[in-house]
């Protein structure tokens, strides 16, 4: 069963995938994606969320594809290397000298709760970011990858699937007060 | 809290020497803090580390704040604010001022916990800083935020402050 499960929703991904790509205009910097036809952008509103389920679906799938997506850096690692399923490897990432800092040895954290506590300052930033950035640091510093950028569906499917990892976990943004 | 990761990095030090003397790596690997923080050879200290962290998290609350309240986001006179008055719902409708057609506004509280989510004006799954930027275009007539900049992450960090204590929902379908 497990067998067929896999190349059925990577050829179920790839359908999914291809049919975002052709709503996406990569021309938009900022992932505006509301469109500038008043009429239709009347139309979409009142649609309302007619499709916000399978939409959302389609997003969580194509999500977790890319965390077990060794294609995302080049040192042949996924997310799930150091996270499988979402909780700790339990070992240590290492990566070499990137972004003025490093090289790094990290123990792994278990991504469970982690999306609550974004956005939150991290040292390679040196700056309050959000889990979209902090998934690029991943790709960049252990994977040896280039980040996607914030606009893009890819980036937006792979913090969709990073958060579902935190589903039921309590919200906790620091307002720096507190730690 | 500092005794724990003093201690924690102490452990961590100790470790990674172990671990840096049987590769021959010498002092090149640096020890770690908090299990998610970084401590360089530059004199990046636990102290150091989490004084910074807590100045930048007040700065960035402290500007998302500002934000919240800034009219200049837009070019209608409207703010954040003007709709969310402290993240609640400040009346019943808004109006798109595209369209000029009216929509229910919705409190902030606990809405950061079900982004990213499916957005009905972008026909998409979005995140919240898009969403942010949904408003101060449809309700504000401004121009959106760039998504990789610091007021687009201080302002989603005080906007998701309003959702402190909700649980996590996000692609349950909402």
């Amino acid at each position: 069963m497990k067998r067929y499960l896999i190349p059925t929703a990577a050829v179920a991904v790839l359908l999914v995938g291809c049919g975002m790509h052709s709503r996406y205009n990569p021309g938009d910097q900022y992932g505006d994606r509301v469109t500038t036809d008043k009429k239709a952008l009347a139309a979409n509103l009142q649609s309302g969320g007619g499709s916000a389920t399978a939409e959302e679906a389609k997003f969580l799938a194509w999500g977790k594809d890319l965390f077990n997506n060794t294609d995302l850096g080049k040192n042949g690692q996924s997310c799930n290397s150091c996270h499988p399923g979402g909780a700790s490897s339990g070992g240590e990432a290492r990566i070499p000298k990137k972004m003025g800092h490093g090289p790094y040895a990290l123990p792994i954290p278990s991504l469970v709760g982690a999306s609550s506590r974004f956005p939150k300052y991290k040292v390679p930033n040196g700056k309050v970011i959000s889990l979209q950035q902090m998934d690029n640091n991943c790709i960049r510093m252990f994977m040896n990858g280039k980040r996607l950028p914030l606009d893009s569906p890819e980036s937006i499917a792979l913090a969709a699937y990073v958060t579902s990892l935190s589903k039921g976990e309590d919200i906790d943004i620091s307002s720096g007060s507190k730690r | 809290m500092f005794g724990s990761g003093l201690l924690l990095v102490t452990f961590s030090l100790s470790a990674c020497g172990m671990m840096a003397g049987m590769m021959g790596m010498g002092d090149k690997w640096h020890a770690m803090l908090n299990m998610d923080e970084v401590m360089d050879e530059e004199g990046m200290n636990v102290q150091k580390i989490m004084a910074k962290r807590t100045e930048e998290e007040q700065k960035a609350f402290a500007r998302g704040r500002d934000l919240f309240n800034d009219v200049s986001l837009g070019k209608n006179g409207q703010s954040c604010n003007s709709c969310h008055a402290g993240g609640g719902a400040s009346s019943a409708s808004a109006k798109v001022v595209a369209t000029g057609m009216t929509r229910q506004i919705a409190s902030l509280k606990g809405a950061a916990a079900r982004y990213p989510k499916y957005d009905p004006a972008s026909h998409s799954v979005i995140t919240l800083k898009m969403r942010d930027n949904n408003c101060i275009r449809l309700y504000m007539d401004g121009s959106p935020l760039a998504l990789d900049g610091w007021d687009s992450s201080s302002l989603e960090q005080y906007v998701k402050s309003f959702s402190n204590g909700s649980q996590v929902a996000a692609g349950s379908g909402r």
